[in-house]
């Protein structure tokens, strides 16, 4: 019952239907029971483990906000015995070593499913030379890259004292299942999202409508774009070594455009879904292809894994005192500028090196990770210097020409990084990149060439007409500054049938689904 | 407010629903083997014969027709399962009464024969959109879906599921699809196979051990039987012949316990009774698991002499469509009749002064050497004169130059009957209705003046004079 097929509409609707027919205190129940019968659909057995995740994060909170009333009313108590600020100080550490003990033993139980999953086989194999160890060869269970930094970041914010521990546990577990989500995200924060599951909600026609129409503009995305290029991405990075040049280059372009339209039609199905609902969630892309910087696209595609990143790895990072220690020690070899920000960069290259372990097992990923981080850092020590270069050379920055250019970089840059993402290991992305720059055969674009790399003429054209829509849809939402859907939506009742209606006509036609093609799953459904 | 809103989005699934239906069926494969029973009068048949290619192949109802008296139909498809064959009864009584069903009984070896069950069902999936929509098609596909081994979501039966891939046949490829079905209307769900390939029969022991069949097929035949008893008609299994497998002859004896059980005549044309008839596998298979016409026409007329033996029909003037019986019959076998082709030339003239009623085409491209004893040949044939540089062409109907002999340099549409050809100007067939033939050299195609369309074609050996005949019936 994946988000492509027609089970799943048919089991939304009737989810639908249910839910509001339902009085608001049960709502949450019946949408964990539409989330697990969802779940279960997909990851049978392996939903032992959700739950199993769920219920320790909630332990962890409970126990996390005991240890929180516990440090409090010690403090008082310290206060009113009038102990001293080191004493108080002595107290609150005493307290913060246990809230950390409790904290280690949910990352070693929920972290380690995770990189038990992601990496036990690579491991395994790794290890081979000096012992055998059994392989798991059964998958890991669907969604856990997401779900775990969901929890990771409950029970993180709950030590901050952010958000206060949930005590129902079966609402930690809707958390932690809510079907939108939990294969592909978006990474929800519990303060955004559980008011959202369970709170009171009216019925609203409007939002009703809307989430209709993000579910058809996400499946326009997957199914006539990303599918239909998926095919052609495939025949060259599947048989790298027998293409080059410009073969691989346009395949690197699709790639670019199917991952797009994969990720973010997804997304843009699961909250439409959600909306259903009457629950929103957060956004995860904002037009990202209109990036004028690498560290820019990063803040619009996958927002809240960029977010996540930021808050629970780069600030506490930055902010910890082995950094901090770090920084005082660099101000004499380099000075105190240079010092500042090394510890930054240093923050920067461990984000991107976790980012792209989180991905998954093998080394491109953690490629792709250090490349982005590399970038990045470098944008940032250009930003230093920028401003003079522009002067020097007398370009306005904030100049058109300027800004297209600056747009076109970060998509080639974007484009390398996705060759190395996408290539089967870190080897096959040298050779494809080598190949790519290496050899100039730009005639493969008109002499019938591409059309042997398993898209015929037809394909190609709705592919790229689709492609078309899809950021002329971006460019005119930028402009009208909302949603293409609001656009429409506001529109008079012909017109805005006739837009929804062709859009269902286009889908259905052509959409790249049923027994014609093999289906094709999301390609974040991996992680 | 709420209950406007419900309503206005209701109205607007509503027309996606009817939207997403005309489109579906607009892209659905387009398929003749029930179109032909579906024009069939009400009440105009007196047996159907259900089965899948085999029974397509295997059975000529212009024969129980014309030497019977018997109104008969073929309902078919491509290798159908006991299940669908079960929903296509039904259909074909929704607007027939025949007397007798003859169910041909290959699907039970379903799972248990040369082709695996996943293929036959995947086969028969396109069986689903034989029949009008209906609460009996929805039967079909969720059968469809739940009987066989290939277990699918009756969803990904919908047209617009299954078939809109298909937007890119749309215009030309699409009425070229139209134009390739397979079965015409007058043969009644009869296809002729003209090749002849030598196999040989399996013997098999009639004591052997029965083996029951996939489950799925036997809860389905005692549907059949069910069905049919209570529609008041007669049952009659058969098993047509093919090569069968080592596996099959342990079911044949589980059908003949069924048989015999259910006091159903079963005609095993695989056993003995092939022997008795004189059904030889080395002349009458077109393939291994087909009879080719010669074989076709010894079945027909020993099931018509059995059905003629143990049922009364009505008279043949008794039938209220007689004159398109007569029509349709004569078509039929007009094609059986012109289906001796000679493989050489010298033959091939006297073949058609045999066969009147055949207008022969006759193209030659210039500058294309043959030896002079085939130029010879080609004379009576119109082509005189060949091999000088020149393009030629002629018509010739009963013997008679019917249109010019020519050598016309420009391009050239003739009207062969109801039949367009164009030649290139260098003697090439350009272009043609149906694009049954294109290219150079000698070449010749039959067009026929009852059946109005074109049987045959065949390029000619430029040294011997050789012919290797096609079959155009599919076009």
């Amino acid at each position: 019952m994946f988000f492509t097929s027609l089970s799943f509409l048919l089991y939304l609707v009737a989810g639908v239907l249910v839910y509001w027919l339902l009085p608001h205190k049960v709502r949450w129940w019946f949408l964990l029971a539409f989330s697990i019968v969802y779940y279960y659909s997909i990851g049978k057995k392996l939903i032992v483990f959700v739950a199993l995740a769920a219920g320790v994060t909630w332990a962890a909170g409970l126990a996390l906000e005991k240890l929180l009333a516990g440090e409090k009313a010690a403090l008082a108590k310290a206060k009113a015995d009038g102990a001293d600020r080191a004493a108080r100080s002595a107290v609150k550490a005493k307290w913060l070593v246990r809230r950390r003990l409790v904290i280690a033993g949910f990352v070693a139980i929920v972290l380690g499913m995770l990189l038990f999953f992601k990496f036990y086989n690579m491991f395994a194999q790794l290890m081979q030379a000096y012992f055998t160890l059994p392989l798991w060869k059964r998958a890991m269970p669907l969604g856990i890259s997401f779900y775990t930094l969901m929890l990771v970041s409950y029970v993180m914010d709950v030590h901050t004292g952010r958000i206060k521990a949930e005590h129902n546990p079966f609402k930690v577990a809707l958390f932690t299942i809510w079907f939108p989500q939990v294969i592909q995200g978006p990474i929800g924060r519990w303060g955004q999202l559980a008011p959202e599951l369970f709170g009171e909600k009216k019925f609203d026609y409007d939002r009703f409508v809307l989430g209709w129409q993000r579910m058809l503009w996400g499946y326009f995305r997957k199914l006539v774009v990303a599918d239909r290029f998926s095919i052609l991405v495939n025949t060259v990075f599947d048989n790298h070594t027998e293409y080059s040049g410009f073969v691989v280059l346009f395949a690197t372009f699709f790639y670019v455009v199917q991952l797009y339209c994969d990720f973010a039609g997804g997304i843009d199905i699961a909250l439409g879904a959600a909306e259903l609902f009457g629950v929103k969630m957060a956004e995860n892309f904002n037009l990202p292809f209109a990036s004028q910087s690498v560290s820019e696209f990063w803040r619009r595609w996958h927002i809240t894994l960029g977010s996540f990143l930021r808050d629970h790895i780069f600030y506490p990072l930055t902010l910890s005192k082995p950094f901090a220690k770090l920084g005082k020690a660099l101000q004499k070899p380099f000075g105190r500028n240079i010092a500042k920000m090394l510890p930054g960069y240093l923050a920067m290259f461990i984000l991107w090196f976790c980012s792209g372990v989180w991905h998954g097992e093998g080394w491109h990923y953690v490629a792709y990770g250090m490349y982005h981080g590399t970038l990045i850092v470098m944008g940032m020590c250009a930003e230093q210097v920028s401003p003079k270069v522009y002067a020097k050379l007398g370009i306005a920055a904030d100049s058109k020409s300027l800004a297209l250019f600056r747009t076109l970089r970060t998509c080639v840059l974007v484009g390398i990084g996705e060759i190395i993402f996408r290539a089967e290991t870190t080897a096959a992305a040298m050779q494809m990149l080598r190949s790519a720059v290496t050899v100039w055969n730009p005639w493969v674009l008109f002499d019938g060439t591409l059309l042997t790399l398993g898209l015929d003429g037809a394909d190609l054209t709705v592919g790229l007409l689709a492609t078309i829509v899809v950021f002329a849809a971006s460019s005119l939402s930028k402009r009208c500054e909302s949603p293409l859907r609001e656009v429409i939506y506001r529109q008079e009742l012909p017109i805005r049938w006739f837009i929804l209606l062709l859009g269902i006509a286009v889908v259905c036609i052509f959409g790249v689904y049923g027994p014609a093609y093999d289906a094709t799953p999301f390609v974040y459904y991996q992680f | 407010m709420i209950k406007k809103q419900l309503l206005r989005a209701a109205a607007f699934v509503l027309l996606a629903a009817m939207m997403l239906g005309l489109i579906g069926s607009a892209l659905c494969r387009p398929a003749s083997a029930m179109s032909a029973l579906y024009n069939e009068p009400e009440d105009s048949l007196d047996v159907i014969v259900v089965g899948g290619s085999h029974v397509n192949s295997g059975v000529v109802p212009a024969i129980l027709w014309d030497e019977y008296g018997i109104s008969a139909h073929n309902v078919f498809g491509w290798d159908q399962t006991i299940w669908v064959g079960y929903h296509f009864i039904k259909e074909t009584f929704r607007t027939q009464s025949p007397q007798v069903v003859v169910v041909d009984l290959y699907g039970m070896c379903y799972n248990n024969s040369i082709e695996p069950a996943r293929k036959v069902d995947e086969l028969n999936y396109d069986n689903n959109y034989l029949l009008r929509p209906g609460l009996n098609q929805l039967e079909l596909w969720l059968s469809a879906a739940l009987v066989g081994e290939d277990r699918r979501n009756p969803l990904s039966f919908l047209p617009m599921v299954r078939f809109h891939s298909r937007w890119k046949n749309a215009g030309a490829a699409f009425q070229e699809e139209l134009d390739t079905l397979p079965v015409a209307a007058h043969t009644k769900g009869f296809s002729v196979l003209g090749q002849v390939s030598p196999h040989t029969r399996v013997e098999w022991d009639p004591a052997l051990p029965a083996a029951a069949p996939y489950e799925g097929c036997e809860r389905y035949l005692n549907k059949i039987v069910d069905y049919v008893q209570a529609q008041g008609a007669q049952l009659v299994f058969t098993m047509l012949p093919y090569e069968c497998q080592p596996t099959e002859p342990a079911i044949f004896n589980w059908l003949q316990q069924y048989a015999d059980s259910h006091s159903i005549p079963f005609l095993n044309y695989c056993g003995p009774m092939a022997d008795e008839i004189g059904l030889d596998y080395s002349r009458h298979l077109a393939d291994f698991e087909h009879l080719n016409h010669y074989g076709a026409q010894l079945v027909t007329r020993h099931l018509g002499d059995y059905l003629a033996g143990h049922y009364s029909f009505p008279a043949r003037e008794a039938h209220h469509n007689l004159a398109q019986l007569d029509a349709d019959a004569q078509k039929t076998l007009r094609l059986l009749a012109v289906n001796d082709m000679p493989d050489n030339l010298t033959d091939f003239a006297a073949w058609c002064s045999q066969h009147p009623g055949t207008r022969v085409f006759v193209s030659a491209s210039k500058n294309t050497y043959i030896s002079p004893e085939v130029a010879a040949m080609l004379q009576p044939l119109g082509l005189a004169g060949f091999g000088e540089g020149q393009a030629y062409y002629a018509v010739w109907a009963d013997g008679t130059a019917e249109q010019a002999l020519g050598s016309e340099a420009k391009r050239l549409d003739l009207t062969i009957g109801q039949f367009e050809i164009a030649l290139d100007g260098e003697g090439n067939i350009a272009a043609n209705d149906r694009l049954i033939r294109q290219g150079s050299g000698v070449q010749i195609m039959l067009y026929d003046d009852l059946l109005e369309k074109p049987t045959f074609h065949t390029d000619v050996h430029p040294m011997t004079g050789a012919l290797n005949w096609a079959d155009c019936y599919f076009a």
